[in-house]
């Protein structure tokens, strides 16, 4: 039923919205010191990004039920926006708001490259997604010892130990549709791998310039640097992703400075 | 391996290697590959750790489920994705993942979840499964369908009819199989001159939503209007599939009639007539027979009955006199 | 054989007062898993009788304090002369003769809510233990907005010296989803109750009952355009509240009473542990006079306050009050009558409603004889207001109506509503409106 919404949505703006980005857009998101978890600090790092890029003004609201307020999306549900009367969540339909509203980046790219970008788009989004919550409710240490607390940080006793358990389970059947679920940790070890070594090669492509596609950003950068820099920066029981990821010296070098232009300067 | 591998899969249809997603990409990827196995379609589920097929059999070991096949497959020296150029290797597992993002729900959907072609495709996999295993199987792929609708499509087929919010399956199916007919277009495979995963899982989509024979299926018409991609589908199935002798319905259509230009439905039809034929003739046996009875076989019989007890009679009678004598 | 039995109707005519008899003995019969202990009260008067009307009376209080307890499905009395050695030659033997509720009762009925019907399936194990102890599993499915399902253990203190003010403790665990659709969201409360009912006689005869309730409400939506204001709101919650209510009670009859005054007030304090906190406190009133030629006029009136404590963070949106609807603030909409975020009607945090009613019997009233008994019209007037007890922020509607008497308990009515106060932003009936309930101003 929740979700619908979302899919009403999508058709709603599909066909009106012709209006500019609101000046009072607010995006939602747990909060970020307690209780945020690192696929979703991953997915709302990627939309930050992506706002930053496109250059429109947002304020971010911190809130415990932030999950339970989206509309429903595919995989962690957040974070999600509020433009005037739309709520929109999760990356790639935040993407395509903003890409009907006209105020989107990567307009540039021609037809074949922009398919050529949402795949990898989906590419990055699907494999880092699963490997961060495979890593914080599968692993078991993470998973006692960061995933479950925070997560539970915001409910009362004893509903805190229900909210985990439903998580859980809820995670572990996404998991399971996306077939990640009966993986070692070296296989998802090896899928970050290939997924990394994809992404550096593309980015090796014009290795003149920082971004993927030539000089400018579009949104494989956005989500690129969300996902890789919450995975080098959170620190976890278990590091093997981060270990992974750093590896790849091109990509970190990469979200080195995306952070630095983006993010930096506006401390 | 290369000695008693047998492949365990579901018997196919309409043409193709098998009815299910997971066994056609695993066929794919051992003919693709031409990795000497052998193909058993008379398969059990239950001997299956995953509780589905496929799975490959080597002496005892059992390698369940799509990821497991492969992985052997490329250890034991069948990669499907070797001859590939190296940034294609790479692209070609992206290109997988965006189809599967586009066009799981979608099959999942309108295979198990939309109840009208529900009802085709239990019989379909009923049939396939031994017989008090049948009740069960096709309902665990419903139930792994709700899963995967509720996840990525956003919405329970198990909600009344008029909830489901199926619009946007069919909008995202429809775009990806535009932007694949454009990405294939006049290739023999995606990638060029050689085959990769991405091609088994496309074919394995596509073949199965282009030739199901569903109810509901919108997906249908529109590979119908991509002539690339019926080509691509109709050349995997003919030269890969039938040219290495593999289908197992040659065997029922040996038997059934010696017609090779029959298309699978009408081989179906022939022999549900030939069920019919059957049927009918014990039918007609038996109400031909009870006709007869009932107007004067019977009577004629049991006259027969009354004279010969009689006789019996006369002979008992016969015997007291000579007993008497 | 046991002499003729003497009944009630062969005595009538004698003034029995006057003779003198006393109860040498009682038996209860048909006592298969109840204890001895658990009936014994239901002798005791009848000990104290002197003469035979006494007694009459008394065998028949016992009778119906039988039935009270809860165990028995038929009791049947039985008056006889005393017999035996020491038998005196006034002295009565009486059997009260039950027959017991089977192990399980099922059952399945209809049940009026607040403006709405609902299923209900009921099976309970009566008696668990021998001495009143009842479990019980129901589930109720209604048209409208509530579906519950609730396992509840109680047990009843009648038979100690506190038989007067009937104790009652329960417990039961529950889950009941509440549908709001006018404000299209829906609350699924999970969780526990206790509850100790009492009655206190002095000075007047009040209705107690103290309940602890700890539960988890889950809010969700229901529809896809949704106020943000009350998608704020969702997600779980955990409540844990205290609840007193208090019932004065003197009506004549609960449905249409002629005469007699009735005062109610819950009273909630939530935020004893989780991360729910409010203070409510809701009151309601009715007083009944009569007029000539069987009109009765009849004042209603009805108030709720939700407030703040020092822990909320935000008051839950299920808590707050719906102002308007058949049985509050006639001629409005349910929840039409209050305030509106984007169009949506949402709860206020207090509100107040009164209604002036002029109860008359129907008309040709002889023609109809007792079915009569089961209706009346009535001219009424109500207003109410939310957010402030001034009349100016006040709705207010008048109109006229038929009702009718469902069960003894709830009320069915059809009115046909004049709105005379409104504004823009409510939903008016303006013409007939149909309300059922057990509970109207």
């Amino acid at each position: 039923m929740q979700s619908s919404q979302y899919l009403s949505q999508l058709n709603a703006f599909e066909k009106m919205s012709d209006e500019p980005w609101p000046e009072d857009a607010v995006l939602y998101q747990p909060y970020e010191a307690e209780q945020i978890l690192l696929p979703e600090h991953a997915s709302c790092l990627a939309v930050k990004a992506y706002l930053k890029m496109c250059q429109l003004p947002f304020e971010v609201r911190s809130c415990a039920n932030a999950e339970y307020m989206s509309p429903g999306g595919r995989m962690t549900k957040l974070p999600f926006i509020r433009a005037g009367a739309f709520i929109v969540a999760e990356f790639e339909p935040i993407v395509n708001f903003i890409e009907h509203k006209g105020s989107a980046i990567g307009q540039w790219l021609d037809d074949d490259n922009k398919a050529d970008m949402r795949t990898y788009v989906s590419l990055a989004e699907n494999i880092f997604t699963m490997a961060e919550l495979y890593i914080s409710f599968v692993n078991k240490t993470v998973y006692e010892k960061v995933t479950a607390p925070r997560n539970g940080c915001v409910f009362p006793w004893p509903l805190n130990l229900i909210q985990n358990y439903s998580k859980r389970r809820n995670t572990l059947r996404l998991l399971k549709v996306y077939q990640w679920n009966d993986m070692t940790i070296e296989d998802v070890i090896e899928k970050v791998e290939k997924c990394c070594e994809t992404l550096t090669l593309k980015l090796e492509e014009s290795p003149d310039t920082p971004f993927f596609y030539s000089d400018q950003p579009c949104e494989l950068d956005a989500i690129a640097f969300g996902h890789l820099f919450a995975i080098i920066t959170t620190d976890l029981p278990n590091m093997a992703l981060a270990q992974t990821v750093r590896k790849f010296k091109r990509l970190v070098e990469f979200c080195q400075f995306i952070d630095g232009k983006y993010f930096q300067m506006s401390k | 391996m290369h000695l008693g591998g047998v492949l365990y899969v579901y018997k196919g249809e309409w043409g193709l290697p098998s009815i299910d997603f997971d066994c056609l990409r695993a066929l794919c990827l051992v003919k693709f590959t031409r990795c000497p196995l052998q193909i058993e379609t008379n398969a059990n589920p239950i001997r299956s750790s995953t509780g589905k097929l496929p799975y490959l059999q080597i002496g005892n070991k059992r390698f369940c489920g799509y990821r497991e096949i492969k992985k052997l497959l490329d250890k034991e020296g069948y990669p499907i994705d070797a001859n590939l150029q190296e940034n294609y290797k790479l692209l070609s597992p992206a290109y997988a993942n965006w189809v599967f993002t586009n066009l799981h729900s979608y099959y999942y959907y309108f295979m198990f979840g939309e109840p009208n072609n529900f009802d085709t495709t239990r019989s379909l996999y009923a049939k396939r499964t031994m017989f008090p295993f049948n009740f069960f199987y096709p309902s665990s792929y419903q139930r792994e369908a709700c899963d995967i609708v509720m996840v990525m499509g956003g919405f329970d087929p198990r909600d009344k009819l008029e909830n489901h919010d199926g619009d946007h399956l069919i909008a995202n199916a429809k775009k990806c199989v535009n932007l694949l007919s454009k990405k294939l277009g006049k290739k023999v495979w995606f990638f060029g001159d050689v085959f990769s995963e991405f091609d088994a899982i496309v074919y394995s989509y596509l073949s199965v939503l282009f030739k199901a024979t569903l109810p509901n299926n919108p997906l249908q018409n529109h590979i119908k209007g991509c002539q690339n991609l019926v080509n691509f589908i109709n050349r995997i199935t003919k030269d890969i599939f039938k040219n290495e002798g593999f289908n197992s319905l040659k065997a029922i259509k040996s038997q059934s009639s010696n017609d090779p230009l029959l298309t699978a439905t009408e081989r179906h039809f022939l022999e549900s007539e030939k069920k019919t034929k059957i049927l009918a003739a014990i039918g007609a046996v038996v109400a031909m027979g009870t006709f007869a009875a009932w107007r004067g076989v019977y009577k004629q019989f049991s006259n027969s009955r009354r004279y010969y007890d009689g006789l019996e009679y006369e002979d008992d009678e016969a015997l007291e006199d000579d007993e008497m004598d | 054989m046991p002499r003729p039995t003497r009944t009630v109707k062969e005595q009538a005519k004698v003034d029995l007062s006057k003779i003198p008899a006393h109860v040498e003995r009682v038996n209860v019969s048909g006592l298969l898993r109840t204890h001895n202990d658990y009936v014994m009260k239901a002798a005791e008067g009848l000990f104290k009788a002197r003469n035979f009307q006494d007694l009459m009376i008394e065998s028949m209080n016992a009778k119906s304090y039988l039935h009270e307890l809860g165990i028995f499905k038929d009791v049947q009395v039985r008056v006889d002369v005393s017999k035996g050695e020491n038998a005196s030659p006034n002295g009565y033997e009486i059997t009260l003769k039950g027959q017991e509720l089977s192990r399980l009762v099922g059952s399945v009925g209809t049940e009026v809510g607040q403006n709405e019907g609902s299923l209900r399936t009921e099976l309970s194990i009566p008696n668990l233990f021998g001495r009143g102890e009842s479990v019980s599993l129901q589930g109720s499915y209604a048209t409208t907005r509530a579906n519950e399902l609730q396992l509840r253990f109680w047990k009843s203190f009648f038979h100690t010296r506190f038989v007067e003010n009937r104790p009652e403790v329960s417990l039961s665990l529950f889950r009941h989803v509440d549908r709001m659709d006018i404000s299209s969201f829906q609350n699924a409360n999970l969780g526990f109750l206790t509850d100790f009912s009492i009655n206190s006689l002095y000075p007047f005869e009040l209705t107690h009952s103290i309940q602890y309730e700890a539960s988890i409400r889950e809010t969700s939506l229901l529809a896809k355009q949704v106020p943000f204001a009350i998608r704020e709101h969702c997600g779980p919650k955990l409540a844990s509240l205290v609840r007193y209510s208090v019932i004065y009670d003197q009506r004549d009859n609960p449905v249409f009473p002629t005469q007699g005054l009735m005062l109610k007030s819950v009273n909630e304090y939530c935020g004893l542990g989780g991360n729910v906190a409010y203070m409510s406190s809701t009151t309601h009133g009715e007083i009944s006079v009569p007029l000539i030629a069987g009109l009765v006029a009849q004042v209603c009136g009805r108030i709720g306050v939700i407030k703040e404590t020092k822990n909320t963070t935000v008051l839950p949106i299920s808590s707050l009050f719906y102002c308007g609807g058949p049985l509050t603030l006639r001629g409005f909409k349910y929840g039409g009558a209050g305030p509106v975020v984007d169009g949506t009607s949402i709860g206020a945090q207090t509100h107040w409603c009164t209604g002036l009613h002029l109860w008359g019997p129907l008309p040709f009233n002889h023609v109809f004889k007792g079915l009569a008994n089961n209706f009346r019209t009535h001219l009424f007037y109500n207003c109410g207001g939310f957010n402030s007890f001034s009349a100016e922020n006040m709705r207010s509607a008048f109109g006229v109506g038929l009702a009718f008497k469902l069960a003894e308990r709830a009320r069915i009515e059809m009115n046909y509503c004049i709105p005379v106060r409104k504004y823009a932003s409510d939903k008016p009936v303006n013409g007939f409106q149909f309300g059922i309930g057990y509970e109207f101003v």
